[in-house]
């Protein structure tokens, strides 16, 4: 018997796909729709889209594979299509694996496309294409599973499409999506973890503003479990009639391990508790007024009077009012010029820091980790540190500009919330600067650093890629604004000012 | 080339093919008639390998139907074929020619009148032209046993008659030929044999002519005036022996002149009629 070779099968699967404007329209067009739609909510974040990537990537996976793989399927089906198939010498399996690549294939172009666009809506290059380039083929071999599965479940396109948002409308809302894990009620977060797209948008995320891979190993491995176990029902389902009943015996009865294999992984997820992401972090930073205290010498109103603003004044956080005596903050520009002069150097005051009015170091804004990194962290961190050796940006300039390119490297994943890795990188970069400059000389680009948030360039933000970090986009101010936070945290951590947090107010004698 | 032995099949707790065992030999084009729900297309789906027999044997070029073997020694033509509609004449063509394995055959195309619509798209086709089409991609890896459900439908008379020079050629290369169809003529001219089936079971079978001439013929006089003991002038009496009944007709009618007489040998479909009334089970 002559070889059947599987391109031609392939090729005609694209074609028809192709050639079918509805396919096009909710396969390429509708994530388009649905980018433009985040990046009129989030436009304005301090870094464009970077941080809902998660969710939007996952969307466009969810409608390719959820509902147009099924609807393929079920309409090639009840065409008779596949039982003339079924008549060729073809070995069966290449026709369902020719359709499910194809489906592959234009889902893999949507991403491509929806990727490109974000970038041209501002959204930074990516830091790990490999990791995200696995998150996304993890995800949508998933969700393809999940859609071959709906596809021998539904009896006709109609039922795909009731069967389809069964699945779809939760994994929005309740999934972990479209509405944030941290916006869902308790009763909600158990429920979340039966639907695998809490774990497509913790993965991609991850890969996009993350630390990569290792990061979400376990995503990724649920992930595969769920794509596991919806191939195998999947395959017992399978027919090739449009009416079929329901596999009987044996057969049906292994749903059943299958229905508790799922339950399984639901429950080892809710057991690892990573359930509720850090809601948004777009809290502004502050002024450099906010953390000073009130003038009481020569000395420090010329220190105060030297300082610059470094945020927009729309709140402050509590407790930071404006202080008598001190020049009033004048609005930061939203697009500050690269590489502004440093002003006159101030005397060197510690006491005039109000360290205390810091944000906590276990909080969302400018975060310090208290415990050590566990092994996948500790690698992370290791990889970064022997990138940062050879990376140009962190010995360029003066020694104000070299802190400055340094703090960033906090300053950036600080804003994506690349939890854990934000809460380690500021002492890793503490190790650094502390590596490079002596104590007191230190202090005083800190202290300089912290005083003139605007002042310098903030160029290399867009270099940081080249250590595995995501780059950062669009306005400078809140960047500048986690600078000087960063500034005035490190040198209260090396001066011995401040080391951890303060204790609560309960806590005090 | 195609042997079935007792098969039966069921289908929603109705058995759909009962008992059914018959043989098709290279070189012969078998007729499956019977009317609507008689288990033709259950038997094909069954031979073709589609759906499987709760009991009997069948063996298709000498394979399990279904088996990758029985698959490429076989072409065939389902009722309601599907066919990839947004694939283009030719590019179904092709893609059907790789799944066997084998190259496109223009003639066929040509033969089939499919060459001028090569670049049609199949969802714009008419149902004669998809027929068509279904027929080249049953044909056109030269199977030796072919299966076709109702294969005339929607063709015009040309077409048909192409058809029929089709299989002829076909048969004469040695295929062996099933051929589920309503059209009973086609099937008295161009089968070798028929087998006739009701209520999923094979009531008789073989030559159309044989099978014709079992059955007795309608013979109808007119005559100028009713003959005594008749109610009307004319006359309809069935005979398996048409001499015979004419003489005696004729005799009848004695000086009584006689204005018609016509004798209407049986068909097919009283072959059909008469299966269908006859007690089985």
């Amino acid at each position: 018997m002559a070889d059947i070779p599987f391109r031609p099968l392939l090729w005609a699967n694209l074609l028809a796909t192709l050639r079918n404007p509805m396919a096009l329209i909710y396969g390429w067009l509708f994530p388009l729709f649905f980018l433009v739609g985040f990046w009129a909510l989030y436009g304005q974040d301090p870094v464009p889209l970077a941080l809902h990537a998660g969710p939007f990537f996952t969307i466009t996976i969810l409608g390719s594979a959820a509902f147009g793989l099924p609807t393929q399927m079920v309409a090639e089906r009840e065409a008779g299509l596949w039982r003339h198939f079924a008549l060729t010498p073809a070995p069966r399996w290449r026709f369902v694996a020719a359709l499910v690549l194809a489906r592959a294939l234009l889902l893999a172009g949507a991403l491509i496309v929806q990727h490109w666009a974000a970038r041209g809506l501002g959204m930074p290059p990516l830091p790990h294409p490999v990791s995200t380039v696995l998150a996304l083929a993890t995800a949508s071999l998933c969700f393809l599973c999940i859609g071959a599965l709906i596809g021998n479940l539904a009896p006709n396109v109609p039922a795909v499409q009731a069967l389809g948002q069964c699945i779809f409308l939760p994994m929005l809302i309740i999934g972990g999506v479209a509405v944030p894990l941290a916006s869902l009620p308790e009763w909600a977060l158990p429920l979340s973890n039966l639907l695998p797209g809490r774990h497509a948008v913790v993965a991609i995320q991850t890969a996009v503003t993350g630390t990569g891979t290792r990061a979400a190993g376990f995503e990724l491995a649920a992930l595969t479990g769920h794509g596991l176990i919806a191939l195998l029902a999947a395959v017992l389902l399978f027919r090739w009639e449009p009416a079929a009943p329901p596999p009987a015996g044996r057969r049906g009865l292994w749903l059943l391990p299958l229905l508790a294999l799922w339950l399984a992984l639901a429950a080892v997820a809710q057991q690892r508790q990573r359930s509720v992401p850090a809601a948004p972090d777009t809290a502004p930073a502050g002024q450099v007024a906010d953390y000073l205290a009130p003038v009481t010498s020569d000395a420090t109103r010329a220190m105060v009077a030297a300082s610059a603003p470094a945020a927009p004044p729309a709140t402050t956080p509590k407790a930071s009012r404006p202080q008598a005596g001190l020049r009033p903050a004048a609005p930061a520009t939203a697009e500050a010029p690269a590489a502004l002069a440093l002003p006159a150097e101030p005397p060197l005051d510690l006491d005039r820091i109000a360290f205390e009015r810091l944000p906590a170091d276990a909080g969302l804004v400018a975060p310090i980790a208290a415990e050590p990194p566990d092994e996948a962290l500790a690698s992370a961190l290791a990889r970064i540190r022997r990138q940062l050796e050879r990376w140009p940006p962190a010995t360029a300039g003066p020694p104000e500009q070299q802190v400055r390119t340094l703090l960033l490297i906090a300053a950036v994943p600080d804003l994506l919330q690349m939890d854990p890795l934000e809460r380690h990188l500021p002492l890793l970069v503490e190790a650094e600067l502390k590596q490079r400059f002596a104590a007191d000389v230190l202090a005083r680009l800190l202290f300089e650093a912290a005083l003139h948030p605007d002042a310098l360039s903030v160029a290399a933000r867009s270099e940081l890629p080249a250590i595995g970090l995501p780059a950062h986009a669009g306005p400078e101010a809140p960047l500048r604004g986690r600078v000087m936070l960063y500034a005035f945290k490190l040198l209260g951590r090396i001066t011995g000012r401040r080391v951890g947090d303060p204790p609560l107010p309960d806590q005090r004698e | 080339m195609i042997a079935a032995a007792q098969v039966c099949r069921s289908r929603g707790g109705h058995r759909v093919v009962d008992d059914v065992s018959f043989s098709v030999a290279a070189g012969e084009i078998v007729g499956l008639i019977g009317l609507n729900g008689a288990g033709k297309t259950s038997l094909i789906d069954c031979l073709a390998g589609l759906a499987a027999p709760d009991e009997g044997q069948i063996r298709v070029a000498g394979h399990a139907p279904g088996s990758r073997a029985a698959r490429a020694a076989t072409g065939t033509l389902l009722q309601q074929p599907g066919l990839p509609a947004r694939l283009r004449v030719a590019e179904t063509m092709a893609l059907f020619a790789g799944l066997q394995g084998r190259p496109v055959c223009p003639k066929l195309a040509a033969a089939l009148g499919l060459a001028a619509i090569a670049d049609q798209r199949v969802d714009r086709l008419s149902g004669g032209q998809r027929q068509r089409l279904a027929l080249a991609l049953a044909l056109q890896h030269d199977p030796a046993v072919i299966l076709l459900d109702e294969p005339a439908t929607a063709l015009d008379p040309g077409m048909r008659r192409d058809l029929a020079a089709l299989l002829a050629d076909r048969r004469a290369a040695g295929a062996a030929i099933l051929m589920a169809t309503h059209d009973l003529a086609e099937a008295a001219s161009l089968c070798d044999r028929v087998l006739v089936m009701a209520g999923g079971r094979l009531l008789t079978g073989g030559r159309p002519a044989d099978l014709i001439a079992g059955l007795p013929s309608k013979i109808r006089m007119v005559t100028a005036q009713a003959l005594p003991g008749a109610e009307s002038a004319s006359i309809e009496i069935t005979a398996q022996d048409v001499a015979a009944a004419v003489r005696q007709l004729l005799a009848q009618a004695g000086d009584v002149p006689v204005l018609e007489l016509s004798v209407t040998s049986a068909s097919l479909a009283d072959v059909v009629l008469a299966a269908q009334e006859q007690p089985h089970g």
